[in-house]
């Protein structure tokens, strides 16, 4: 109960401070003050906000929990993305002007085909990113009141379509840096006081070997789940188990069994966890190395650690709604600081959720046999405290991951329905209401169908494509002037369409039919997309004659540090002079 | 394989329209002798004007010889006919640039078989005089809008700095602090208004001059009238052009509210919008005849609302038709004015 009153308290005072109390409210007795544009360390917050999504709040300890250490390849490679977004990205960007990454592009290849292909891709991108929320959402519905999947992916659609289209919640800075607040108290609160308990009581320590039920464990399956069980077991089983309904204690052979929906299952003692199919078991020492091949597709861990190091790493400063935040900074130098002090936030952030994943491993095992590992964070702190401490703490978790996919979920809506109103239709923000319905209504269908699949998964796919189609041009149009229109957008084309078509056969299972190389290529695409695309940029330029006119121009524009131009210093009172004390 | 001086002579030309589109300097010199060295097919070539050799391309003459002979050209003006010189074993063609029919520089040639390029030569030099005189359009256009800019910016204060003038001058006796610092509020807002070098300004200088504004208008006003004033902050570092937000400002006081009896209400949002910044302003004073309105907007009708008329024309010019001020008024019923700020302005 308290779960569920917290849940809908943060929803309303997100939507009401996304448009009361934001903006610099002033009347006639203060209005002296100096107008003051946003600081750096209050938009990295709200950079954080669009950024910390249900993929590494839920998704990321569901990862750990299943696959161990391997995983933390996920948030390395995020913080990589803002080392490569401070350095390379966001100062220049800031300089240049541009608000949105189709509007540069197209302003620095001085051609609109750019401007409206790139308005093309980001959505795909967004949608993708979107879908990712959407299976957080149904996740944390499902596990705190026990709705249906569907509602929570309807409910987040709608909560979003509506406050967009009513003007309501805008990706107003203070109400994203909000939204961050919520997100990190809500990782880091409860992680401080689990272990601090962890540790002060007489807990078991870890487990050799594969996980293993401690005690007398009834787990009830929500939903149809298949499993791999190892030994013969005597389990009491409620429920249909490979179709035949039983209310006794029942032998189970080793082997694969379905489990019917709604069938609760008492595995005894001392039994090795029966895992659902997708997931592999893992021993204790597989657990914490990294780099072991079992639990990666393909079995290729290696290249599958890079290919996600370079989607994540690269992918970062191609997702549309992260960079449009940097505008927000008065000069290209706060919007780089905004990113290094960005970077501190998430190293802290990064670091608590993949104990959540292994405070799991040791008191939810059963998640690993109903396959519900997105739902560990939320699981885990009534498992070590219990009682009504442990459902505030649960409270405190759910805050933060409603927090963190309706943040998100509005900025990458805003960022795609925006790309197809003002680059695409080219009607400034005319179109923008058709276009979030129109985005709303594709959302809905896909959310539903992606409830099997991993939201770090769809996040990977994601960012995937976002390296391989916009960031080589956007890195290579800010740093090289070499660059022409034609080079751009065949840099485009092929990168966007050999990431999505990756993207595709392993979401369809197609790569599976093929050799295990094969599969592992299509299912983590970007350590080859990305180098792709950006031969294809280099080779297309050098062919196809000469630079854009006025390069130069622009590269001193974008490049030129801030306190050698005299005419665009910061955004302070340019007109102002010391005033005679009052 | 085709000879270097037949390669495209096409895109020559087009590099050589683009690099002159400044003017003549030494950079577009470099092209024009290039260029011309090529199309011309002569071994060598140079370009003087009366001051200095601007480039040479090859074997010519010494740069006294060519500074010479140049100004000898040039004061045969307005002649554009080629001349030939002697310089030790070469032998020369010089011709004049010309622009509005006087010669501004010389162009002169190698030219061996001298005979078969002298018509050649007035072609391209005719041509490159052209580009010349473009240049110089484009340049004297400039000026011309800017002198507009500055023009009709010169027209929005004088009625509002005697007024404060005066305001100013009836606190020295009764209130001397405040008048001095009125006085140096004063002297900022003046500061703000000679700054012509620069068109560009940012929302966040804008609401500051607006801020300045308010708080002479106050001193003249008292508290006839309650400003709310209402900022996102992410508008604040947009680029605006000058004096856009201020004179908006000014209009609902003049216009609206001064002549309103009682206490009025003025209201100024500045509102983030994604891509655009929406700002604005509101008051509840007396409202116009919309239609005598439109016809001062159109420049047809009575010249009050110049300010306003001057804003329209700035945010027209910079972002393009769709981007005018938007009036919602009616007598007695107050003004709203609002306008549409792309964050992004696309530069020529």
């Amino acid at each position: 109960m308290i779960v569920a009153l917290a849940v809908a308290a943060v929803t309303v005072a997100s939507l009401v401070v996304g448009s009361l109390g934001v903006r610099h409210a002033r009347t006639t007795a203060n209005f002296l003050v100096a107008s003051r544009a946003v600081r750096p360390r209050w938009n990295a917050a709200a950079v954080c906000g669009d950024t910390l999504s249900a993929a590494s709040y839920l998704g990321l300890a569901g990862l750990v929990l299943a696959a161990g250490l391997d995983m933390v390849w996920f948030p390395v490679g995020w913080a990589a993305g803002f080392v490569v977004m401070a350095l390379f990205v966001v100062a220049p960007l800031r300089r240049f002007g541009a608000y949105t990454i189709p509007e540069f592009l197209r302003d620095r290849l001085d051609d609109r085909r750019i401007g409206r292909t790139v308005a093309c891709v980001i959505p795909i991108i967004g949608l993708i990113y979107l879908l990712a929320q959407l299976k957080g959402a149904g996740v944390v519905v499902e596990a705190l009141i026990g709705a249906p999947y569907w509602v929570g992916v309807v409910a987040v659609v709608v909560i979003v379509v509506v406050n967009l289209l009513s003007g309501g919640m805008r990706a107003v800075t203070s109400a994203q840096g909000f939204q961050f607040i919520l997100i990190a108290v809500g990782v880091l609160v409860p992680v401080t006081v689990l272990l601090a308990v962890w540790f002060a009581s007489d807990r078991p320590g870890p487990q050799d070997g594969v996980p293993v039920f401690d005690e007398d464990s009834a787990v009830t399956y929500a939903a149809a789940t298949t499993v791999v069980v190892d030994v013969d077991t005597e389990a009491r089983v409620s429920g249909t188990i490979d179709g035949d309904p039983y209310e006794t204690a029942v032998v189970l052979p080793a082997g694969q069994h379905d489990v019917g929906s709604g069938t609760t299952v008492t595995w005894p003692a001392g039994t090795p966890v029966p895992h659902e199919t997708t997931i592999t078991a893992v021993s204790a020492d597989d657990w914490n190395q990294v780099g072991d091949a079992g639990d990666t597709p393909g079995g290729q861990a290696t290249y599958v650690a890079y290919s996600l190091l370079v989607a994540s790493a690269v992918g970062l400063a191609g997702l549309p709604h992260i960079l449009v935040r940097f505008t927000t900074n008065a000069t290209g130098g706060q919007a780089r600081r905004t990113a290094v002090i960005v970077l501190g936030f998430v190293a802290v952030y990064y670091s608590a959720l993949p104990i959540y994943g292994a405070l799991g491993r040791q008191v939810a095992p059963d998640l690993l046999s109903t396959g519900g590992t997105d739902s560990v964070m939320l699981v885990v702190p009534q498992r070590i405290v219990g009682g009504t401490p442990g459902e505030l703490l649960v409270a405190i978790v759910a805050v933060g991951a409603v927090a963190a996919f309706l943040s998100t979920a509005a900025g990458v809506m805003i960022a795609s329905a925006g790309a197809l109103s003002h680059d695409l239709l080219g009607g400034g923000i005319r179109w923008f209401p058709h276009a979030t319905i129109a985005a709303g209504a594709v959302a809905i269908p896909l959310g539903l169908l992606v409830e099997s699949v991993d939201i770090s998964i769809l996040v990977g796919w994601s960012t995937a494509i976002a390296a391989s189609s916009i960031t080589p041009v956007l890195l290579l149009s800010l740093w090289w002037p070499g660059l022409t229109a034609t080079g751009a957008l065949a840099s485009i084309v092929v990168g966007t369409t050999t990431a999505t078509l990756a993207v595709l056969a392993s979401v369809t299972g197609l790569s599976q039919r093929s050799t295990p190389w094969l599969d592992t290529l299509l299912a983590a695409p970007a350590a080859w997309t990305v180098p792709l695309a950006v031969v294809t940029a280099v080779v297309v330029s050098r062919r196809s004659g000469r630079p854009v006119a006025g390069v130069e121009r622009m590269f001193a524009r974008m490049h030129v540090p801030d306190r050698l131009r005299p005419e665009s210093g910061p955004a302070a009172p340019v007109v102002g002079h010391p005033r005679t004390a009052r | 394989m085709r000879p270097p001086e037949a390669r495209r002579p096409l895109s020559m030309l087009h590099d050589l329209a683009n690099g002159m589109s400044a003017g003549l300097d030494t950079g577009s010199a470099r092209l024009v002798v290039s260029a011309g060295r090529r199309l011309l097919g002569v071994g060598a070539a140079a370009l003087a004007d009366a001051e200095a050799v601007l480039a040479t391309d090859g074997t010519m003459p010494g740069a006294e010889q060519l500074l010479s002979r140049t100004q000898a050209v040039l004061a045969r003006a307005p002649g554009t006919a080629p001349q030939r010189y002697r310089a030790g074993a070469l032998d020369v063609l010089a011709h004049p640039l010309v622009v509005a029919s006087a010669p501004v520089a010389v162009l002169h040639v190698v030219a061996e078989p001298a005979a078969r390029r002298g018509d050649e030569l007035t072609a391209y030099c005719g041509l490159v005089s052209h580009f010349l005189a473009l240049a110089e359009l484009d340049t004297s256009r400039r000026l011309v809008e800017s002198a507009e800019l500055r023009a009709l910016r010169a027209e929005l204060s004088p009625h509002f700095l005697h007024n404060c003038l005066t305001a100013i001058s009836g606190f020295i006796a009764t209130d001397p602090e405040k008048a001095e610092d009125l006085l140096s509020t004063f002297a900022e807002f003046l500061r703000a208004g000679f700054r012509y070098r620069t068109d560009h300004s940012t929302l966040a200088q804008e609401i500051r001059l607006v801020e300045i504004y308010l708080e002479l208008e106050q001193a003249r006003f008292g508290e006839r009238f309650d400003v709310g004033l209402r900022v996102s902050p992410e508008a604040l570092s947009v680029p605006v052009p000058f004096l856009t937000v201020q004179p908006v400002v000014e209009n609902a006081i003049r216009h609206g509210l001064e002549r309103r009896a009682g206490r009025g209400r003025l209201r100024i949002r500045i509102d983030d919008r994604g891509a655009e910044v929406h700002v604005s302003v509101e008051d509840d004073g007396v409202g116009t005849d919309p239609a005598a309105l439109e016809r001062a907007l159109a420049g047809t009708g009575d010249t009050r609302h110049l300010g306003i008329l001057a804003v329209d024309e700035r945010l027209r010019s910079a972002y393009g038709p769709a981007y005018g001020l938007v009036v919602a008024t009616a007598p007695d019923a107050g003004t709203l004015v609002t306008m549409r700020i792309p964050k992004h302005r696309r530069r020529a």
